[in-house]
């Protein structure tokens, strides 16, 4: 990684992870692939203290809040990573490793965590962090109505879920897991002080203190002198300008000195700056990616040939070209690439010939298709108008129906219930955190309908195994089965681009998502 | 009602016959308040006609506050809680009732997307009235400048039809009239930011502020908006006033030996004015549609942003409350504008 001070992350040595004990965390740490690719917008300089960082992001309206388990659009993220603190975080390489936790140790089944808290730690209003806030929260987890309750709440054992000491708390699980801090790594899981309830001032651990919020405009935070991590943060004030209404004016905004810091930048704006350099570019090639998805239980999808043959069919570098302009990879129909466990092994080929036959074998050659799509973001719809050229080579005929951005994702009228359709998928911290959500019946993201049980006991046998080498195995297992038999064609992952002006530091790009999952502690102004 | 015997009736007068003589006489005597009283009644219902038409608009949107609150990981049941919550099930006349009713004591309610969040008290008169400062201030400046700018180039245009001066005018209206809102404003952010790097390419207002607090941001919205409604208006002031210096007895004036100076601004320019107001009425309400699109280009803080956010959050009793807004807001400027062209004209307080 760069020079630069990035947070707490670059403290965290091999040594340090084998030192807290995250039972099998230490062989995903040696496990870890290569080195990152992150790009730091710094060099050499000592960071400056002062001023206001600015970070623009496209309006929420009145949806927006500063409670967490509510948040669910990207200014709230924004926010709320900045006021708050999570048990553990995933770093730009994709690994878990300790935040307010300083360790995580399960027993010998994987069903019991013993999890120690890191002491010193205090709360913007005083208050010092202990146990009793972390069980207040993740008890709030295991209510159906949080957000929460999808990632890890519903895999607490919530009747036993029990302090031991001051900074020790036991979490007994539903099934045994052998990574369980990883699924307490995605959004919706900032620890709260204890007795919090939504609409009091937000009170949190993390490195700026609330100051202001107006929903759809504008929220103000100041520096939090007593921060856990000494040093950070470097600016006096966070500033999340959530106006903006469309991407041209946000983008000019970065340009013109208004804003600081650009999360998610679109690909046409990137691609000029590639050689208009007017900002600095945070690039990373990361875990995110875009798929159509296909009903394993809708005819005729229901025929493993035919979905073979779809996912053969599909010449990926010519959809990462027409959708995401160039700036992204293909994809191998798997979930989670970067992660610890992924099969590195599996890539896809582009046959159609194959397609072709295995068409014919199913007695579906010249299938006529409607493939459902909608410009919920860039890149979804042009992908699906190059996607229908080149079924038609082969002789499907794919016919394309536009259908609302509200209704895409909304499961009372179509999501979860389209045979055929188009999605993608952010954050992604883990494998166990992907196919838990797309592949268990009736879980968030159960768009294939995959309803396999020995699959689904793999899965549960694969996020147990604590051993390394049976991990391994066993989430070989389960991706080849996938690869071979599942409803995804995940064919690109896009790249991950954030913009932020020519004088800012100490931010950089990670594989797990956009500005390193908001990690902007360590920002300072030049 | 008591019923009164046909005699008595008659012994004191009162029937409908006397109370229409009555008004009768009521309304030759001040024919100005009458008129007034019958336009402003008007303008209220047409009002009235338009919550209904808002109300029903906003309820045929596909989606609604529950899913957009919830995204993606909202399952049916959740959908249906919260739906339930915001008494969204209800049936449509119900819902119109309440709401009206609300506005009818003085109550916009509170934003349906903050109360889906989980606030207990979001006031959509707090949500908008720092946005309608805003818009006020960027329309008002507008105005103030595209008036008096559209009345001297549409007289100098008008007064000389044919000439150099009228050409150069109504070709560069015409061409400036043809570009859409945002194309204008694209083109001055170009030129004023990217290339020059005089002005800023958005305007954000700081929280608390109004947009006066940094009057540069105010500069190329106003430029924006100013260049189409002045375009506009001088185009039909042009118009108006070529056809009165066409009439009988401009000619009469000037064989007369009367100065074209006294022609032009005692006569002809007097009797364009009554036309003209309604001219400039129909450039203010074009305004009020505007300033929506300019206010997106710009990211300036106003009415319009608040509208666009709002329906793309499903917040229905926002949108109702910004668009009823505007609608009072165009009505108002007709009535007013009917109001002073029948007290300019005279003749027409007695036969309107």
């Amino acid at each position: 990684m760069g020079g630069t001070t990035e947070s707490y992350s670059a403290g965290i040595t091999r040594r340090r992870l084998l030192e807290t004990g995250l039972a099998g965390g230490a062989a995903l740490a040696l496990a870890s692939c290569g080195s990152s690719t992150s790009a730091s917008s710094s060099v050499s300089a000592k960071p400056r203290r002062g001023g206001r960082l600015r970070v623009g992001m496209i309006t929420g309206g009145q949806a927006e809040t500063v409670v967490p388990a509510k948040a669910v659009n990207l200014p709230d993220m924004m926010r709320l990573g900045q006021l708050y603190d999570e048990l553990f975080v995933v770093n730009a390489d994709v690994q878990t490793v300790p935040g307010l936790a300083e360790s995580a140790e399960p027993d010998s089944t994987g069903k019991v965590w013993t999890i120690r808290i890191r002491q010193g730690v205090t709360f913007h209003s005083g208050k010092e962090l202990t146990a009793d806030d972390v069980i207040y929260t993740m008890r709030s987890w295991t209510s159906q109505s949080s957000f929460a309750y999808g990632l890890s709440g519903s895999q607490i054992d919530a009747a036993g879920l029990r302090k031991r000491d001051a900074y020790t708390i036991e979490v007994p699980l539903v099934r045994a897991n052998a990574r369980f801090p990883d699924l307490t790594t995605a959004y919706n899981q900032w620890i709260v002080p204890e007795g919090y309830k939504p609409g009091d001032k937000p009170d949190g651990t993390g490195p700026f203190v609330f100051e202001s919020f107006t929903p759809g405009s504008n929220s103000l935070f100041r520096r939090n002198p007593n921060y856990w991590v000494s040093g950070l943060p470097y600016v006096d004030e966070f500033e999340v300008i959530s106006s903006f209404t469309d991407e041209p004016s946000r983008f000019n905004a970065l340009v013109g000195g208004e804003i600081d810091v650009l999360p998610s930048m679109q690909f046409s704006d990137a691609k000029a700056q590639l050689s208009a350099d007017q900002v600095t570019l945070l690039q990373a090639q990361g875990t995110a990616c875009s798929y159509f998805y296909m009903r394993v239980d809708k005819p005729p999808f229901t025929d493993v040939r035919v979905r073979q043959a779809m996912r053969l069919l599909v010449n990926r570098p010519q959809l990462v070209e027409e959708a995401f302009d160039g700036l992204g990879v293909v994809g191998n129909d798997l979930f989670g690439h970067h992660c610890p466990f992924y099969a590195d092994d599996l890539i896809r080929q582009y046959d159609p010939e194959m397609a072709k036959s295995l068409l014919k074998s199913a007695g579906q050659e010249n299938v006529a298709l409607t493939l459902q799509t909608s410009p919920v973001v860039p890149g979804i719809v042009e992908a699906a108008t190059v996607f229908v050229t080149q079924a038609s080579q082969i002789g499907v005929k794919v016919n394309i129906v536009r259908d609302d951005p509200s209704q895409y994702f909304n499961t009372a009228t179509l999501y979860l219930k389209m045979p055929f359709a188009q999605a993608y998928l952010n954050n992604v911290f883990s494998l166990q955190f992907a196919y838990g959500q797309t592949c268990i019946p009736n879980a968030s993201f159960w768009e294939t309908h995959w309803d396999d049980p020995k699959s689904v006991q793999l899965l549960y046998a694969a996020n147990a195994a604590q051993d390394p080498a049976t991990a391994t195995s066993l989430w070989h297992q389960y991706q080849l089965q996938q690869f071979n038999q599942g409803g995804y064609i995940i064919w690109g992952e896009n790249r991950l681009i954030d913009g932020v002006g020519k004088n800012i530091h100490g931010v950089s790009a990670g594989r797990q998502a956009n500005l390193s999952n908001n990690n902007l502690k360590g920002a300072w102004i030049a | 009602m008591q019923s009164v015997s046909s005699e008595a009736i008659r012994n004191r007068g009162v029937g409908f016959r006397y109370l229409r003589q009555l008004a009768r006489r009521q309304r030759q005597r001040h024919p100005l308040l009458w008129f007034t009283a019958r336009r402003v009644a008007a303008g209220l219902l047409t009002l009235f006609v338009a919550t209904v038409l808002i109300y029903a608009a906003v309820d045929v949107l596909p989606g609604n506050v529950a899913s957009n609150v919830l995204g993606r990981n909202g399952s049916p049941a959740q959908l249906r809680a919260l739906e339930h919550k915001l008494g969204l099930d209800r049936p449509l006349i119900v819902r119109y009732g309440d709401w009206l009713g609300g506005i009818l004591h003085g109550s916009f309610g509170n934003s349906t997307t903050a109360i889906a969040q989980g606030s207990t008290h979001a006031p959509i008169s707090k949500i908008i009235s720092g946005p309608a400062v805003n818009s006020l201030i960027l329309a008002g400046f507008t105005a103030l400048l595209f008036i008096p700018l559209a009345l001297l180039l549409g007289v100098l245009a008008g007064v000389r039809p044919g000439s150099a001066r009228d050409h150069v005018i109504s070709t560069t209206s015409l061409t400036i009239v043809g570009m859409p809102e945002f194309v204008t404003g694209t083109l001055l952010i170009l030129v004023f930011f990217s290339e020059l790097r005089l002005l800023p390419p958005v305007s954000l207002v700081e929280p608390g502020q109004t947009a006066l607090a940094d009057p540069n941001i105010l500069v190329l919205p106003v430029a924006t908006l100013l260049a189409t409604t002045t375009a506009g208006a001088t185009r039909m002031l042009r118009a108006g006033m070529a056809a009165e210096m066409r009439r009988n007895y401009v000619a009469m004036a000037r064989l007369n030996g009367f100065s074209e100076r006294r022609v032009v601004l005692r006569h002809a320019l007097r009797n364009a004015m009554a036309p003209s107001v309604q001219i400039v009425a129909q450039m203010l309400q074009y305004l009020l549609g505007g300033i929506i699109i300019v206010e997106s280009v710009f990211s300036y803080p106003g009415l319009g942003t608040t509208l666009v956010n709002a329906i793309d959050s499903r917040d229905a009793t926002l949108v109702e409350a910004v668009a009823l807004v505007l609608a009072a807001a165009y009505i108002t400027i007709n009535v007013i504008a009917d109001l002073i062209v029948v007290f300019l004209v005279p003749k027409l307080r007695t036969t309107a």
